[in-house]
């Protein structure tokens, strides 16, 4: 007996209004189960925005996709008559919907998503709960944003020209039920107008009703900041009142969160660069929710440009299809605009292929594909044809620095005909050469720098060979290092700042990194597991503590490698002196043992300093008491006190000489004293003290 | 509390170790306060040309010069970027580091010198001024430590300023070597050149340091490392201290020297490339030139110390020549160039071939 499946999480059963036809059944348990029969939609035309959810029904998606695919070839197909026409085919076959997409699918969805996230602000909808709990629970506890919109509040899109990212936001935005405000570098973006248009397009409503999402595309083109500066402060704004909004509507409710809602960002902003590296981009980041974009697969690239030949009537093999997209390397835009070029041509014919080489590859030879041109020889090609195809390449790209420095990474892995390091040390000469041709840069306007061409060709005369593969990669090590070294140079600043000022003045940068960082290692972690003498490892111990604090070191934990929570020497300074990877590992393995016992014995000098100076101190302070209790003649600073006395004092005069009472009695009547009251507060004031208050 | 090289740095002219003449030199020098001419000390590294200097300040105007201070000063370069400078000073003098403005040295120098120059100082000693006349300290002495790396339009600026306000200010420069100080500036200036110190005074030293810190050694042992450090006093003070703590206080004629880690990586690679002249080699080589770079070696420093490495390792005089002659080809390279690795590799290879033949 077989129980009837029972119903998934996002099968339609869910979504079916109950209609008449109901029928139950009872399983040999004796359970009632109930069943509905399935509605059917016919409607392909719904709008993506009604049933778009995280449950939705991948075969009915698919569906619609082909329903869809459906309806546009019968839309384009009169239109494909024509071939010449005025409209680029970039233009024509740009992307309508969601699913005219080429790749990039998940991409795709994230960006989607986190649009989709807006919906409850903006349209007020719910969003459907996602079906993955775990997932969903920590995003939530991330998310307390009183109008449920998403943590990052702006979208960035980067990646490589040409793959759609701009058509992706726009097409993303439709779909969602936006209406689309681009701003992009042919507008003008200087401060404070791009303000007013930023502000004019995410706070004040348009007419057809639809809510606004703000496209910013090309952010990284701009050289002046001035409008990732606005973002910034939108953001920022954003910020806080959403703080304000949270604080205020836990105590007053709506009230006051309405009059400061201006500041609050309720519409979605996506921007759009092809370097996320830029450094205007820097400060944006952090507020952003990155997506980045690669190159789509070949295949649906390829698909795709086979569906537009198709609707184009244009007969190209799959071969020369693929060459095109070799070309463009992803980039369909370019695929594109080749494909109407050959179609305007009407040379379908091979003959294209053939000479590629010279139709289009002057700019877009990348400098590694040319370093590894250099190491393969052709053997088919004749060597002078070969190189001086070789030598235009270099020369177009013009990058000199990069190609050889690629050269230079590369030769020692190529396979070349060599006895011992000739070649080498010749090519040694060469690139002193090459460096002193780049030196011009600076020195004579880089007229000498084309003279650097010629450093490619003798790897390639010397080099070269044809059993080198054409894929070898190559390690940028010039960029590492420059960071490397940057890190070290800051971390010697900040050793720099620790120390002293009397023992800094005697040292400078390249004495602390040649001579002492490296020995001062050897000299805070001596080895004294070994020691029996109590009283030795005292006095080592005692001069390690003095070297580290000679230097302003202070302990910190690591946090890196394995072992978390490492104790470690604050400024980390091993990173500066230790190259022997052995020796490094022992900082994390060995050294915190020791230490701890250092960090003790510093705590210990720290304590026995502070006693010390409170003793001297409390000694000083005494001797200073003392020497103002002699001054004041025994009466205390106390300023009631001082009265006191003064005023028995003066009862003890009438005492000794009674004939003069009346008149003392009579001066003490007419002397006002005044009292210093709060003195030094802000609250300082001068009053008249009655007598009676001062014995209170 | 500190290390030993600080803890047994002379803070008087008359606690001065080495070279001795000098010293007097110097004496001499502060008994005539008021004709403090322009200092300029130039010698190797680790001689102690700053704690002549200091020492200098002290006999002059008292213990008060090492009651110093950090300012944080603010200068505006001509396109209107702002600078930040740490200016270390005492109420007597002033200290500038070039390396630390970077290109902007010049503006620095004007507006930090004219500023101090333009000022007279009050003299508050009542004491001593009577003694001298009252005018032994009116000026305002300004340490420039690493003169060397100015740049030559800083070395313009200080020019008339040294003549000019000489009233109010004397400069102390620093430097190691004196080659890249133009020679209007070298005329304006008394040349002290600071000597290291030989290795019997080194050892004397040493030997002092050991007894005050209770460290039981062999005679032999300072030998070495003064041999070790090449009259590099605080290079030798410091390599003590490592090797005493690392040997629980007792050092014997056999302790191994510490050195450096990284000149330890060179005499590595100087044994490495004479055994194996390969390609292989050579890519190892560039691997550890890269990771000696990163850390901030001076590519002349890794340049010359592989150079002195491979010539102990090598008995042919004419290999010995040809070792030196591409050191001081590839040295000029480094210096015109900027790109060290492909130099300092270079050199690797030219090395392998040349003692290969």
């Amino acid at each position: 007996m077989s129980f009837p499946p029972a119903p998934q999480f996002g099968d339609s059963i869910l979504f079916a209004k109950p209609s008449v036809s109901e029928k139950s059944f009872t399983t040999s348990q004796g359970k009632v189960i109930k069943l509905r029969r399935k509605t059917r939609r016919d409607d392909v035309a719904v709008t993506w925005k009604h049933d778009e959810s995280y449950g939705i029904d991948i075969n009915k998606l698919l569906d619609l996709v082909e329903a869809s695919k459906d309806q546009k070839s019968v839309i384009s197909r009169p239109g494909s008559k024509q071939r010449h026409q005025s409209i680029l085919w970039t233009e024509k076959w740009r992307p309508k919907t969601f699913f005219d997409l080429v790749g990039n699918e998940r991409t795709n969805r994230r960006v989607l998503k986190w649009l989709r996230q807006w919906s409850p602000l903006v349209f007020g909808e719910t969003l459907p709960k996602a079906p993955s709990t775990n997932w969903h629970s920590k995003n939530d506890t991330i998310s307390e944003d009183p109008l449920l919109r998403p943590n990052k509040r702006i979208l960035l899109i980067n990646g490589p020209p040409g793959i759609g990212k701009t058509s992706v936001a726009h097409i993303v935005a439709k779909q969602a039920g936006y209406s689309v405000v681009e701003i992009n570098a042919s507008d003008e973006r200087a401060g404070p107008r791009v303000r007013d248009k930023v502000y004019n397009a995410l706070f004040n409503h348009t007419f057809d009703n639809k809510p606004v999402c703000l496209i910013a595309d090309e952010i990284d083109g701009s050289v002046e900041n001035g409008f990732v500066k606005v973002l910034i402060d939108i953001v920022n704004h954003d910020y806080k009142a959403t703080q304000r909004l949270i604080s205020e509507g836990s105590l007053k409710g709506k009230r006051k969160g309405r009059k400061k809602s201006f500041n609050l960002l309720t519409r979605p902003i996506i921007t759009v660069c092809n370097n996320i590296y830029v450094s205007a981009l820097d400060k944006l980041k952090p507020h952003c929710e990155i997506v980045t974009f690669n190159r789509p697969v070949e295949n649906a690239l390829l698909d795709r440009l086979e569906q537009v030949c198709r609707k184009e009537n244009l007969r190209l093999d799959k071969k020369a299809l693929k060459e095109i997209t070799e070309l463009a390397q992803g980039d369909i835009r370019n695929c594109l605009n080749s494909l109407q070029f050959l179609a305007s041509n009407d040379c379908s014919d091979p003959s294209f292929t053939s000479d590629k080489d010279d139709q289009s590859k002057d700019t877009s030879l990348s400098w590694y594909r040319i370093c590894n041109k250099i190491f393969k020889r052709d053997p088919h090609v004749d060597t002078r044809h070969q190189f001086k195809s070789l030598l235009r390449h270099v020369e177009a790209n013009s990058n000199f620095e990069k190609i050889i420095q690629g050269c230079f990474t590369l030769y020692p892995d190529v396979k070349y005909s060599d006895n011992g390091v000739n070649k080498p040390s010749m090519l040694s000469d060469w690139l002193y050469f090459n460096d002193r041709m780049f030196n011009s840069l600076f020195e004579h306007n880089g007229d000498l720098i084309r003279y650097s061409a010629v450093v490619p060709m003798v790897f390639f005369q010397h080099f070269s060979d044809i059993a080198n593969k054409e894929d070898l990669r190559i390690k940028t090590n010039d960029y590492e290092l420059r960071e490397r070294q940057k890190s070290i140079a800051d971390l010697l600043k900040l050793i720099c700042a620790r120390i002293p000022i009397g023992a800094r003045v005697y040292m400078d940068r390249e004495s602390l990194i040649q001579e002492i960082l490296p020995l001062l290692d050897y000299i805070i972690a001596p080895d004294i597991g070994k020691i029996r003498n109590i009283q030795l490892k005292q006095t080592i111990l005692n001069s390690v503590v003095a070297a580290i604090e000679g230097l302003g070191l202070g302990f910190g934990e690591t946090n890196e490698a394995e072992v978390a929570n490492v104790i470690c020497i604050d400024p980390p300074f091993h990173k500066i002196s230790i190259l022997d990877e052995k020796r490094l590992k022992e900082v994390i393995i060995k050294r915190p043992a020791l230490l701890n016992l250092i960090l003790a014995k510093v705590q210990e000098s720290k304590v026995k300093k502070r006693t010390v100076s409170r003793v001297l101190k409390e000694n000083e302070n005494a001797s200073v008491a003392n020497k103002r209790q002699k001054t004041s003649k025994g009466s205390n600073s106390n300023p009631i006190e001082f009265f006191k006395s003064q005023y028995g004092t003066m009862q003890k005069k009438p005492d000794n000489q009674s004939v003069e009472e009346a008149n003392a009695d009579n001066t003490s009547e007419n002397v006002r004293i005044w009292v210093q009251y709060n003195e030094g507060f802000s609250n300082a004031v001068r009053k008249n003290v009655t007598w009676s208050s001062l014995w209170q | 509390m500190s290390l030993w090289v600080d803890k047994y740095r002379p803070k008087s002219l008359e606690a001065l170790s080495h070279t001795k003449e000098l010293n007097y030199f110097l004496q001499s020098l502060s008994s005539e306060a008021r004709d403090l001419p322009h200092l300029l000390l130039y010698g190797p590294n680790g001689s102690g040309k700053k704690t002549r200097c200091m020492a200098l300040l002290q006999a002059i105007f008292g213990s008060g010069v090492y009651k110093l201070k950090i300012d944080v000063r603010q200068f505006t370069t001509p396109s209107n970027r702002k600078l930040e400078l740490n200016v270390v000073s005492s109420p007597y003098h002033l200290e500038i580091t070039p390396s630390d403005m970077g290109n902007n040295d010049r503006i620095v120098i004007q507006e930090l010198l004219k500023e101090v120059a333009q000022v007279e100082q009050v003299d508050f000693q009542t004491g001593s001024a009577s003694e001298s006349g009252g005018l032994a300290h009116r000026y305002k002495c300004v340490i420039i430590n690493e003169a060397d790396s100015l740049t030559r339009d800083a070395q313009a600026a200080l020019r008339r300023t040294m003549e000019k306000y000489s009233r109010n200010i004397r400069l102390i420069m620093l430097c190691d070597t004196m080659s890249s100080i133009i020679a209007p500036i070298k005329s304006r200036c008394l040349l002290v050149r600071v000597p290291s110190p030989t290795n019997s005074e080194t050892i004397d030293i040493l030997e002092k340091v050991c007894k005050d810190e209770g460290v039981s050694a062999e005679a032999e042992i300072f030998n070495k490392i003064a041999d070790s450090s090449n009259g590099n006093l605080r290079n030798a003070l410091l390599t003590l201290e490592a090797m005493a703590l690392n040997n629980e206080m007792s050092l014997k004629s056999t302790s191994a020297i510490i050195r450096p880690d990284w000149l330890v990586v060179i005499l590595k690679m100087a044994n490495h490339i004479l055994k194996d002249k390969s390609v292989g080699c050579l890519v190892e080589c560039r691997s550890t030139l890269y990771d000696l770079l990163a850390h901030c070696i001076p590519a002349k420093t890794i340049l010359q110390e592989l150079a002195f490495a491979l010539l102990k390792n090598v008995n042919d005089d004419t290999l010995k020549l040809a070792i030196m002659k591409c050191a001081s080809t590839f040295d000029e390279r480094l210096r015109l160039g900027n790109k060290p690795i492909y130099h300092l590799e270079g050199f690797i290879a030219k090395v392998m071939c040349e003692t290969s033949s």
